[in-house]
């Protein structure tokens, strides 16, 4: 059941904060696990194996880590490693089998025929289980913390199944550590009613992006991705926006519903989105942009290739020979690659995700290349005396860099991406007499309506980042504007959304991945 | 002290919301005001009807295709009306069906079969089988994207012309029959557990209060294969229910599905239309005994109402006609473009070598915009997924 159905705001939900409150300690747990299943067989009763299965996988081998590292005659350092890199394939083995398994052999299929003429190998349908690309991320993460001491061994199976099972993060995030999470998991604190209300209202939130305007956008958005050819000039250049803005408004929303659905048990989720918009250079953009991933790549690709012997060994050798900010470059861009093309590679077997990242590889390490020359344009008067013309600039031609990116990311295919992007520079002719926006699956009422939710939506995120808020929390202190808050957008949702008769349900994009 | 307060309303607020949207949502001012989109307007339109309807007319796109109230009422005097909902599923039938009974009583349920089968993923079902009882509930929901008329004025005022007492009158024509469907795997067609539940939770609310139920087929080779028209007999027969198969009198009725079809023989145009009405009509006035109501004062509006739906048929099919017309002479043409010319012709038993097989093939028409699969846009632009 997805988080923006009807089965789950209106009754399962619900059922499950109810229940929950209404037990003591001991039982709440065994609440929220059962709920955490029935949430998880909804999609699949089979496929729930591959989760319980990476859980006991995750847990034994962090429990063998722990006690090697725990062990007196422990050396110093590389205590488990063995047992931590065998964790790590067997966790990712897992997602790479049933996630890119196809992709693999299509490929090898091409080459193949290339040379020999024949396709030996035979595509099966895969399923893949829900969340495995989140949840595998988060046993990694347990397994490497538990290896650099930053976390004791988990000794309770129960708590490893909660954590890597809680609903309202399976499907699309926010990747969480186990430190941030488990424990108050485990704690099972009854939600006080301040936290039921941000929750409800935080859901509320959710549901409008989403349903109201995110849906109908991917009306629009799915009509010329799947008759591109048909398009070109500024409806080319308008869909990259537009599906950009789909994107965002769907997966904050979705997240939003995540933090706080898991609010309501009294769990803090991290947040996943800070205002991207308002990014200056690619690289913020990835601070701000599903945090949760950037932070996992950080930590556990980029800091230990950076940190690495060797990486550290020839930065020293280059800063001596060519200066700190080749050796800087140079460094980073070791860590940046395969950081990228994992990044590509998480999102999903297509060559236009591996792209996707090669892309932002692309362009960060350009970022960085160019600091010393960036940094002398910081000093120019005109910029000195107006930081804001340069700070708009600067947001701008991030902007660009964002769409066209997004333009690659929902294109079928690498080919079908690039074919988009050169025809931009080949002017639309339309064919109808009134606007072509009219013509690709909405009304002007839907797209009325969509407006009035990005506007919402830009008034709402300015006002965060200007009070320099972190994340999409919601100021209400006192439960009466709280409520009226709630009020108003549960009547824009209700009036709004883009359900019932005559609205076909949306599938969340970030599930898919 | 009001900290706490606003703490208890907090949920109750939230539920006095939807209890006052029954309130200020009523489908019956929405449809007098033309505020209800497409496929929700035949369910406002039975709960604003005033007059009793002795027939309601159920089932998807195929059902408000294949049958008109208005020219029922015209030959027989039996007042009907068309309930029938784009890509209808069975527990909206069921839906609806309550709905509709708490102010009128039909003796008649006319039910197009062809949806019974219509199943999605079962997640899906059940999120519909939920949202049903909420918007049995709280009607609001149901009708709540009624604000979009404000924008489409133009398209809403067209809708009294093309839906009258729900019957979608299309006076294209696409001169060109498609295939017959395939013989279909028994799986795509036999009533999963859940619509057999709410099959028999149709007929049994239909026993309470005295409803004849019958099935029929509308006239469409596209949907029908043998095999379901089979099924359906069967299950008609099981369920103790008549089934009148109109793909069995297609000759009788002397329907031609390549004028009388705008897609191609999946949905009938209004000539089409008229045919098949004509034919059920006498079939209700004939088997299920139902006489004409003309002179019934109380059906005065209905009747006026009536006279001149007739006078707009007549309209309307000259603009079938002029269609047809240009049908005609666009595939006249390109048949003339595509057989080449004989310049030496053969002598019998002379042997003539393939000179030019390079004929260009005819295009089907896109049978994946079939609407009563479900699966196609609905005609005021909502949204497929």
């Amino acid at each position: 059941m997805a988080y923006h159905g009807n089965l789950y705001i209106l009754l399962f939900l619900p059922a499950a904060v109810i229940l929950y409150s209404l037990v003591p300690v001991r039982g709440r747990r065994v609440i929220l696990l059962l709920a955490n299943i029935l949430f998880y067989i909804s999609f699949s009763r089979t496929l729930l194996a591959f989760l319980v299965g990476t859980a006991l996988f995750t847990w034994l081998v962090g429990l063998v880590i722990g006690k090697k590292l725990a062990a007196p005659d422990a050396p110093l350092q590389g205590a488990g490693k063995k047992w931590l890199i065998l964790g790590i394939l067997g966790v990712i083995g897992t997602l790479g089998v049933m996630k890119y398994t196809n992709f693999t052999l299509a490929n090898l299929n091409r080459v193949i025929e290339i040379i020999s003429g024949s396709r030996p190998f035979i595509i099966r349908k895969m399923a893949v289980p829900l969340g495995i690309s989140f949840y595998s991320m988060e046993a990694v993460s347990y397994l490497t913390d538990v290896y650099w001491k930053r976390i004791p061994a988990e000794t309770n199976f129960f708590r490893m199944l909660l954590f890597l099972s809680f609903f309202p993060k399976i499907m699309e995030g926010p990747i969480s550590r186990y430190e941030e999470v488990a424990p108050s998991l485990w704690e099972c604190r009854r939600a006080t009613m301040d936290e039921i209300e941000q929750g409800t209202i935080r859901i509320l939130w959710g549901l409008f992006k989403k349903v109201v305007a995110a849906d109908r956008l991917n009306t629009v958005v799915k009509t010329v991705f799947s008759d591109y050819q048909s398009y070109s000039g500024y409806v080319v250049v308008g869909i990259s926006i537009l599906y950009t803005i789909q994107l965002y408004l769907e997966f904050s929303g979705s997240i939003d519903i995540a933090i706080g659905s898991a609010r309501m048990f009294g769990v803090k989720l991290m947040e996943n989105f800070r205002q991207p918009f308002f990014a200056q250079n690619a690289s913020e953009f990835w601070r701000r942009w599903h945090i949760s991933l950037g932070v996992w790549f950080k930590n556990y690709i980029f800091y230990p290739i950076t940190l690495s012997g060797p990486v550290k060994k020839w930065s020293r050798n280059t800063r001596k020979k060519y200066g700190r900010q080749a050796a800087k470059v140079g460094s980073s861009m070791m860590a940046l690659l395969p950081l990228w093309l994992c990044n590509g590679l998480w999102h999903g077997p297509q060559w236009n995700y591996i792209f996707y990242g090669v892309y932002y590889f692309f362009f960060l390490s350009l970022e960085n290349i160019l600091e010393p020359v960036l940094e002398k344009i910081r000093k120019i008067s005109l910029f000195v005396r107006y930081p804001k013309l340069l700070a708009a600039l600067r947001i701008a031609k991030t902007w660009v860099i964002i769409f066209s990116g997004e333009l690659f990311f929902r294109a079928k295919g690498f080919s079908d991406g690039m074919h988009m992007f050169l025809s931009i520079f080949r002017p639309y002719v339309s064919p109808f007499k009134d606007s072509v926006w009219t013509h690709l699956g909405i009304t002007r009422s839907d797209w009325c309506a969509v407006f009035f939710v990005v506007v919402i939506v830009i008034i709402v995120d300015c006002f965060i980042e200007w009070k320099q808020q972190k994340g999409a929390e919601l100021p209400f202190r006192h439960p009466l504007p709280r409520m009226v808050c709630a009020c108003t957008l549960f009547v824009l949702v209700l009036v709004l959304g883009a359900y019932g008769a005559g609205y076909l349900p949306v599938d969340l994009i970030y599930a898919g991945f | 002290m009001f900290k706490k307060l606003c703490h208890i309303l907090f949920f109750p607020a939230l539920l006095a919301i939807l209890i006052a949207s029954n309130f200020l949502v009523d489908p019956v001012r929405l449809f007098n005001n033309d505020m209800v989109n497409t496929r929700n307007r035949n369910f406002a339109g039975i709960l604003s009807t005033k007059e009793q309807m002795d027939v309601i007319v159920m089932g998807d796109s195929e059902s408000y295709t294949s049958f008109s109230p208005l020219q029922c009422w015209n030959e027989y005097g039996i007042p009907v009306y068309n309930c029938g909902m784009q890509g209808q599923n069975i527990i909206e039938t069921y839906s609806e069906l309550k709905s509709l009974l708490k102010t009128q009583k039909p003796k008649v349920l006319l039910w197009e079969a062809y949806m019974l089968s219509r199943y999605d993923k079962p997640m899906k079902e059940a999120e519909l089988v939920l949202a049903e009882q909420f918007y049995q509930l709280f009607p609001a929901l149901r009708f709540h994207s009624s604000w979009r008329t404000v924008f489409n004025s133009d398209v809403v005022k067209a809708r009294e012309r093309e839906w009258p007492k729900g019957f979608h009158i299309v006076t294209d024509v696409l001169y060109e029959e498609l295939d017959e469907r395939q013989e279909e795997n028994l799986n795509n067609i036999q009533l999963p557990r859940i619509n057999l539940f709410y099959l028999d939770k149709i007929l049994e609310l239909c026993r309470k209060n005295d409803i004849k139920v019958v099935f029929y087929s509308s006239p469409s080779p596209v949907n029908y294969s043998s095999l379901r028209v089979e099924y359906i007999r069967n299950l008609a027969a099981e369920k103790g229910i008549p089934y009148v198969n109109l793909l069995e009198h297609m000759e009788e009725m002397e329907l031609d599905l390549l004028t009388e079809s705008y897609d191609g023989g999946d949905h009938l145009n209004l000539p089409g239309a008229q045919k098949t009405t004509s034919f059920l009509g006498k079939y209700l006035a004939e088997e299920c005994g139902l006489e004409s109501r003309k002179g019934d004062p109380a059906y005065e509006n209905w009747s006026q109402e009536a006279k001149a739906y007739k006078k707009q048929v007549k309209e309307r099919l000259k603009e079938w006609k002029k269609k047809l017309k240009r049908k005609k002479k666009a595939a006249e043409a390109a048949e003339e473009q595509a057989a080449p010319e004989e310049e030496n012709p053969a002598e019998p038993g002379e042997i003539i070598p393939d000179e030019n097989t390079d004929v260009p093939e005819n295009e089907e028409p896109d049978v994946n915009a079939d609407e009563s699969d479900g699966a196609a846009a609905a005609q005021d632009n909502a949204l497929p997924g």
